[in-house]
């Protein structure tokens, strides 16, 4: 049987192995198709431009060749491929400049005497254009070489641990060589029925393996669709919620000082649900982001120290009053930088610092360590674990803590709110940053969550960095040059490419100037004028701080 | 067969769930490329080869023929729309194609999808002149594109799904 299982270990492995092999090849592919395609329509529209410039063909068919680049381009962005960082700043900009110089002409064939006036600028974008679409080859190769380097070490990881299992499986084989002959023995004169009965079971469980991949199958397909619909249902209820949350703001402001003690108790129970509601919506949403596949936000370099004592000032008003105090220590000499996203990282914090306060009874103490973790040849992780004396969590519940809606059954009566959810966002976001945790509870004695994170490697930062200020320009880009009836559908676009890329800033100010258009139907034409004005004004500020970063 | 790209196809489970909630226009294209000419109505926009002889069509010509309004997935934006279209199989037979050979859809940009003329009435081919009763704009694939409705065996097809039709004619293979 152990070597049946060493042997099921291996061959899954393998099967695991290939599986992955094929998707990452898969995923070159598809970036390398995205590239060349946007190569030849690079290319079919400089060659349209030059043939415009010598004036042999008229301006119209330049257009449809800009139109035609313009679709590829955007079918490629709604695939969800990423053909928008490999190209340069620069390539949008020259798009941008034979915009204008095109603007600048007169439709038909060009004058002679306007060829001589554009010539020195369009040389300049036909050059450029020329050299982008040798770099997006270049750049295939690259990501190809990636691919590849990635696979190779990986497979390098693989064959040492084959070799480790191998072994094993021939020491094991060995050993149970000589019982599996003398257990045949026994077997065999015992009684043969039992052997065709075996295989009879053997028969059986071969059924179920094949039954249990369809309903995975189905499982999967299942998930995706209940994503789907939380997504749709999480929208339509958050932004009701939220404006009923604004309505109750503005109904304690007018009541202020007034004598009307029911009243006040109403809106008081009414911003306390409302609340509640708010917060199971959010949480609903962040998990249903976190467990769909597109999520994934990149992460930079981010000190752990840091946002952990950020994450405390926000927590002090409920520690204050909850009468527990809250101790965080650091192990001396050691770099607390992990590569993270912050603000999914000081949520992890916020939710286990505040559970551990909640949790705890008045004038308890709540103790954060961070110091080295565990380490390997391919990753070093810093560890971070937080610890209270409160309540605990009963040992027949532990297995159940990262799940949805979980709460602990000593508290699920008891006066301390929550959704039961954030253990489970907490631990998506743990796995999304390769880390891991754990739980370790004594019920009436306290709990202790270990954290362990991979720390910040600068040359995976140096890859984001390069391309984050060509995403953000490719924003800028698109913001100018939509007309206003285009603005919702653009920004919609741009919140989640910025969001890919970490740009977390500026898509939130994105996203406001969205949900501004949205509630805006009467505004004027110069009111969205003035605020697209405003933001790109910011956008193009911050596209000039990533520049002076990156100079630096 | 000729590819046009290879990406992935969408999420049926996806389509069903969202058809109430997508069916809207797409009318955005970030990277720009608004701007075209105005061609006369009458100007030969489409033709249809059969190897001896052609026949043009204008915009106005398009109009003329009997249309009607669909409502499918489009995959590539992942969004259901509403097309105004003509089968493929009355250009087909009025250009007197018979249905064993193959047969090319020219886009603007010269990328072709070749098949046989039988399997592109097999999956009911639509060419499609308008969208949410406008013009489809160059930008957006426009102004005519081959779709096919979810019923049919290409609706996942990406391939098949030309973009910016030029032209059909008699494959130099067939």
């Amino acid at each position: 049987m152990a070597a049946l299982a060493a042997l099921a270990i291996f061959s899954g492995d393998i099967s695991r192995g290939a599986s992955k092999d094929v998707t990452l090849f898969s995923s070159a592919e598809l970036t390398s198709t995205s590239l060349i395609v946007v190569q030849r329509e690079s290319l079919a529209y400089t060659t349209r431009y030059t043939q415009w410039l010598g004036g042999d063909i008229d301006r119209r068919e330049v257009q449809i060749a800009r139109a035609l680049l313009a679709q590829r381009l955007n079918v490629i962005t709604s695939s969800k491929l990423t053909i928008g960082n490999q190209l340069s700043q620069q390539y949008f900009e020259n798009l941008a400049l034979s915009d204008d110089l095109l603007a600048s002409t007169q439709p038909g064939i060009l004058s002679k005497k306007q060829s001589e006036a554009i010539k020195p600028e369009s040389k300049e974008f036909i050059d450029a254009m020329l050299l982008e679409t040798r770099e997006l080859v270049a750049a295939y190769q690259n990501a190809l070489q990636d691919v590849l380097e990635d696979s190779a070490a990986d497979r390098q990881f693989k064959a040492d641990r084959l070799i480790f299992v191998l072994y094993l499986f021939f020491a094991l084989s060995l050993m149970l060589f000589g019982s599996f002959i003398y257990t045949l023995g026994r077997q065999f004169r015992r009684n043969s029925s039992a052997n065709s009965q075996q295989l009879l079971l053997i028969g059986e469980a071969i059924d179920q393996l094949a039954e249990s991949r369809k309903i995975v199958n189905q499982l999967e397909l299942l998930d995706e669709r209940k994503n789907t619909f939380i997504s749709t249902v999480n929208h339509e209820l958050r932004t009701p919620l939220t404006s009923i949350v604004g309505y109750i703001d503005i109904l304690k402001e007018k009541l202020e000082g007034a004598d009307n003690e029911e009243l006040n108790k109403i809106i008081h129970i009414l911003e306390r649900n409302s609340d509640n509601l708010l917060n199971l919506v959010e949480d609903i949403l962040s998990l249903t982001n976190l467990e769909s596949t597109s999520s994934g936000l990149l992460k930079t370099d981010v000190n752990l120290k840091e946002i952990t004592e950020n994450a405390l000032l926000s927590l002090t008003p409920l520690s204050e009053a909850a009468h527990v105090s809250v101790e965080l220590k650091t192990q001396a000499g050691i770099e607390t930088e992990i590569l993270a996203n912050r603000n999914q990282f000081t949520e992890v914090l916020t939710n286990l610092v505040g559970n551990a306060i909640k949790f705890s009874k008045p004038g308890g103490a709540v103790r954060i360590l961070i110091e080295e973790g565990s380490s390997n040849q391919f990753s070093k992780m810093l560890r971070i674990s937080i610890s209270d004396d409160g309540v605990g969590i009963p040992a027949s519940e532990i297995d159940d803590v990262f799940s949805s809606f979980f709460r602990a059954s000593n508290v699920r009566n008891s006066e301390i709110i929550g959704t039961g959810l954030g253990l489970a966002i907490v631990s998506r976001i743990i796995e999304e940053h390769h880390g891991s945790i754990n739980v370790e509870s004594t019920l009436n004695v306290g709990t202790k969550f270990i954290v362990e994170v991979p720390v910040f490697d600068p040359e995976i930062d140096e890859f984001i960095q390069e391309r984050k200020s060509g995403v953000l320009n490719r924003a800028i880009v698109a913001l100018e040059t939509s007309t206003l009836s285009e603005l919702e559908n653009i920004t919609h676009e741009m919140r989640g490419v910025l969001g890919f890329y970490d740009l977390q800033e500026q898509g939130a100010a994105i996203a406001e100037f969205e949900t501004w258009l949205k509630s805006s139907d009467r505004a004027q034409d110069s009111e969205i004028l003035i605020r697209k004005n405003n933001l790109l004004s910011v956008l193009r500020e911050n596209l000039t701080e990533l520049h002076e970063l990156k100079e630096k | 067969m000729v590819t046009t790209l290879g990406y992935t196809s969408a999420s049926s489970a996806q389509a069903s769930i969202l058809s109430a909630t997508r069916l809207m226009a797409d009318t955005s294209n970030p990277y720009g490329g608004t701007n075209i000419d105005p061609l006369p109505a009458t100007a030969t926009i489409f033709t249809v080869t059969n190897g001896k002889k052609s026949i043009n069509y204008s915009k106005n010509d398009l109009l003329k023929i009997k249309s009607s309004v669909i409502t499918i997935f489009e995959p590539f934006v992942q969004k259901r729309q509403s097309f105004t279209v003509i089968p493929l199989d009355y250009f087909l037979g009025k250009s007197s194609i018979p249905s064993s050979v193959r047969i090319d859809t020219v886009a603007l940009n010269d990328y072709i999808f070749s098949e046989k003329s039988a399997n592109f009435s097999k999956a009911k081919a639509y060419i499609a002149i308008a969208r949410f009763g406008k013009d489809i704009p160059y930008n957006q694939g426009g102004p005519l594109r081959l779709v096919y409705a979810g019923t049919s065996s290409w609706s996942k097809n990406l391939s098949a799904w030309n973009w910016s039709l030029r032209s059909i004619k008699v494959s130099k293979t067939a």
